[in-house]
């Protein structure tokens, strides 16, 4: 179990963090912090995620986050 | 133009050519059934008996056609009865787009009568949902909805539109069809790679998945194989992708595949995996699959690349193009050993012809696939029945097998069937389980109010067979909670629903049942007595391989 660290930039909708945030449940991710922010487009928005979980399912979870219809850009960040 | 919410509604689905929907009328979609109410020449809408029943038979008709299957339900209890179907489309990758009505908005999130955030509520079982707060948005998000339901890996998706926006008026501008996105081009590299392991292999293997069929690729399989020698193996969903009597056809392989498919796959020193995500039930112990052979992992889908297994060469993008470059680039081979060596896998494993005299599952099957024309869609439930059906069955066409794989629907089967009769207007054949068709037999009162040529076989056990045999096998004969003590008659129960009825408790009487129900008109059950004693075997245990099968 280790952190790993996602940055995202998303289309502004209602209902983007209940997509995301189930994305991480589904993988077994527990999210430990979440930092959500406005971008100089009122349309897009950026997250920056940390949470905890097997490393090893990171990048399948990224390429299933990236799946996302409202997601435009995902990728790690150093931890 | 200025139209309400709802006459965009039924603009839309014009613009994308839906003539068929499937629903249930409910208080939060009245506005809608209006406007169908007077589009009735162009848009049929056919009533189901539960919406859950709507669901499978949207699913069933978009498996059959490849067009977009619409379902229609109202809020709260219409929308919780579709998830299933939604479930079901979303595991097996079908295209669908659900319009749910819901309450104005004004009494949004206050508990009102019917009340339910359908869009939260399908997060995990569709590919997008849309709640749709302002009428100006309407027509967009049904044309994104189609859109998104077509491109790329198909799969359902739901928008949910509050009463109070299927009334407001908004200017609408009509636009063409909705394209799916252009598909993203697999990388040469790759490519290049996958065309050098291909020339090298000796021993190769194609592993087709439901993508096949999705992109419709069927003809480029063929080619590849016939120009690489490879034999062709199949995940449950990829079944119906080759016609079954070709030389190199080998069914399916996994958990409850043929064995020397099974076997096949463990000696083979290259699988070309296409559109297949690798599932459990066709996998079994991960570590242990194809343990001699390299892979190529081709799929639409980036996120099913190394998801299970770490291929050595994944092939990411449109499936079609890729097997096509494949197909047209490798150098044509004869494995002459490998044949031999296939053909006497064949010969030891392989099933054994069926003995007509006996009236067990495989020669109902394979009786009732004679008699039937060759490109019937058959539909299944979930259980023995369906193992039996994707063993026994010889598909010709892609299109004509609906089953639910990734999800293990049990009453699926009777709305698909409705699906695909709506949508081919031919016989279709539903091979269920007593348990399943139980499950969701009111719908036989759609297939009979619409006349449908649905012919309905009950391999009738008793019991839940497949509940039985995990039992057996598993759970030391501890036999619990699997008799279903059925004193139904399926017969008077077919003319009960002014269907039509038939007994078959052997191979004589079965053969007159289905000629007779060839003849009929509307839909036929026809009730066969089985022993509770057959299974689907031989079965590759749970996180197993073909070193462990039980046979
Ligand atoms: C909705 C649903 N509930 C439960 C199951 C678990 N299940 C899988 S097969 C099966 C028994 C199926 O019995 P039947 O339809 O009679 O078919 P048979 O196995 O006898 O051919 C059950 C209960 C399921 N797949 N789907």
């Amino acid at each position: 179990m280790d952190n790993i660290k996602i940055a995202v930039i998303a289309n502004n909708t209602e209902d983007l963090l209940i997509r995301v945030t189930s994305v991480f449940h589904k993988r077994g991710f527990r999210i430990k912090s979440f930092v959500f922010d406005e971008t100089n487009s009122p349309d897009l928005v950026k997250m920056d995620i940390t949470a905890v979980g097997e490393t090893s399912k990171g990048e399948q979870m990224l390429r299933q986050l990236t799946k996302l219809y409202d997601i435009k850009e995902a990728d790690f960040m150093a931890c | 133009m200025l139209l309400t919410g709802s006459q965009i509604i039924i603009e839309v689905l014009k613009e994308q050519n839906v003539n068929t929907v499937f629903g249930y009328p409910g208080g939060h979609v009245l506005r809608i059934y209006n406007e169908l109410f007077k589009n009735q020449d162009t848009i049929k809408h056919i009533l189901t008996a539960h919406e859950q029943g709507a669901s499978h038979a949207a699913d069933g008709y978009s498996r059959a056609s490849g067009n977009v299957g619409v379902v229609i339900a109202t809020s709260g209890p219409g929308a919780t009865n579709l998830v299933t179907g939604l479930a079901t489309a979303f595991a097996d990758s079908i295209p669908m787009v659900a319009i749910t009505g819901n309450v104005p908005l004004r009494l949004s999130g206050t508990d009102s009568f019917q009340e339910m955030d359908a869009m939260s509520l399908t997060v995990a079982v569709t590919k997008h949902s849309f709640f749709v707060r302002n009428v100006e948005k309407l027509a967009d998000i049904i044309r994104d909805a189609f859109k998104i339901a077509i491109s790329g890996r198909p799969g359902p998706v739901l928008i949910d539109i509050p009463q109070d926006v299927q009334r407001e008026l908004c200017n609408f501008n009509p636009q063409p069809r909705q394209e799916k996105e252009e598909h993203e081009q697999p990388q040469m590299d790759q490519l290049n790679k996958a065309i050098e392991m291909i020339n090298e292999a000796k021993r190769p293997v194609i592993y087709c998945g439901g993508g096949v069929i999705n992109s419709e690729s069927a003809d480029e399989i063929k080619k590849l194989a016939e120009k690489c020698d490879a034999y062709v193996i199949f995940s449950m969903m990829g079944l119906s992708a080759m016609n079954a009597k070709h030389p190199k056809y080998l069914g399916m392989a996994g958990m409850y595949g043929r064995q020397d498919a099974s076997r096949v796959m463990a000696q083979a020193d290259l699988v070309i995996a296409a559109g297949v995500r690798f599932a459990d039930r066709g996998t079994g112990n991960k570590e242990k699959f194809a343990e001699k052979a390299k892979i190529i992992h081709m799929d639409i889908d980036i996120s099913e690349q190394g998801k299970i297994l770490k291929a050595d060469t994944e092939v990411t993008g449109d499936l079609k193009t890729s097997l096509h470059f494949l197909a047209e680039n490798i150098t044509k081979k004869n494995n002459i050993k490998w044949s031999e060596e296939v053909e006497s896998i064949k010969e030891i494993y392989g099933e054994k012809p069926a003995d007509k005299k006996l009236f067990r599952p495989k020669e109902i099957i394979e009786t009732i696939n004679e008699i039937l024309p060759k490109e019937t869609v058959v539909a299944t439930d979930v259980g023995q029945h369906q193992m039996w059906t994707a063993k026994y069955y010889s598909f010709s066409k892609p299109r004509t097998f609906l089953t639910s794989g990734g999800f293990g629907t049990m009453g699926f089967g009777m709305g698909a069937a409705i699906g695909a009769a709506v949508a081919t207007n031919e016989k279709t054949l539903l091979i269920t389980g007593d348990g399943s068709f139980c499950m969701n037999m009111n719908e036989v009162t759609t297939a009979v109010r619409n006349n449908l040529p649905v012919i309905v076989v009950i391999l009738n056990n008793g019991k839940l067979g497949m509940i039985k045999q995990l039992q057996t096998y598993f759970y030391d004969k501890n036999y619990y909670s699997i008799d279903l003590g059925c004193k139904t008659d399926f017969v008077k129960l077919a003319d009960a629903f002014g269907a039509t009825g038939f007994r078959a408790d052997n191979m004589e009487e079965l053969e007159i049942a289905m000629k007779k129900a060839m003849e009929a008109t509307g839909p036929v059950i026809v009730d066969c007595t089985i022993s509770e004693d057959d299974y689907a075997i031989p079965m590759i245990p749970p996180n197993g391989s073909v070193q462990n099968i039980i046979t």
